[in-house]
């Protein structure tokens, strides 16, 4: 029982400083399924109205 | 007496012969020769054999810790628990009641059963479905990482932190569990105790 508290403590702190370094870097974004999973790409495009 | 030993098999060898003698010696003693004289005195075979299965395994969940020493582990201590609700259950049922207050009684007893096997099953699920979560957003992760390395650390960091939490967790609920558990056997021994009345047999041991 010990162990695996142990055990979760690590996974919980490792998983926290790789979400942190994900989140930090900008990778809270979504993922879709599109013939492969991909990233949530913003595309911004702008034209000038005459 | 065959049809009463008959019922008697989940006892230990020693206490079979301990019950089966006192009761033997009983009838004998007391000069009830026919069955229906046994069965005016004691009940049916069945339900005497409930009845003494339910205190038995009673007896042994309140027996001091030195014997409960020797049920190794907490699980099979659980199991014993949960063994002995189903023989309490098993001995009220076949305790004869007036209808109202029988009608009451099982309406109790399974709205107890229904709420406590609702609790731990929730929990089970629950806990399934993060778990298959998890592992969903780690495989999701791990296949994005090649395209955008930040979201796929987000991800892995994400399901690893959540595995570690459940890892935390997992003592809990184990503890929640066997709370249930023990609060529906404190319940029913409760119950039992309420409506089980010693027979003659057992009044007149106790007296001696």
């Amino acid at each position: 029982m010990k162990k695996t508290f142990i055990i979760g403590v690590i996974l919980l702190i490792v998983g926290g400083v790789l979400l942190s370094i994900g989140l930090g870097k900008g990778g809270l974004k979504s993922v879709y399924w599109d013939d492969g999973l991909h990233v949530d790409a913003k595309v911004s495009q702008s034209k000038n109205i005459k | 007496m065959q049809e009463f030993k008959s019922y008697l098999n989940q006892l230990s060898d020693h206490e079979f012969s301990e019950v089966v003698d006192f009761y033997m010696e009983y009838l004998q003693d007391g000069g009830f020769e026919t069955y229906e004289a046994c069965v005016a005195e004691l009940g049916t075979p069945k339900q005497l054999a409930r009845k003494v299965l339910a205190d038995y395994s009673i007896r042994l969940l309140d027996a001091p810790e030195k014997e409960k020493a020797t049920m190794r582990s907490r699980v099979q201590q659980s199991t014993t628990q949960v063994h002995t609700i189903w023989l309490i259950v098993l001995a009220i049922l076949s305790t004869p009641l007036t209808i109202p207050l029988g009608i009451a009684v099982l309406a109790t007893l399974f709205a107890v059963f229904v709420a406590g096997a609702a609790i731990v099953f929730s929990i089970v699920v629950t806990i399934i479905a993060l778990l298959f979560a998890a592992v969903v957003v780690l495989g999701i992760g791990i296949a994005i990482i090649g395209q955008s390395l930040s979201t796929g650390l987000f991800y892995i960091g994400g399901a690893i932190a959540s595995l570690g939490l459940f890892l935390i967790c997992v003592p809990v609920i184990n503890w929640f569990i066997r709370g249930v558990i023990h609060v529906t056997l404190s319940f029913s021994q409760w119950l039992y105790s309420k409506l089980n009345r010693k027979n003659r047999a057992e009044e007149r041991r106790d007296q001696k």
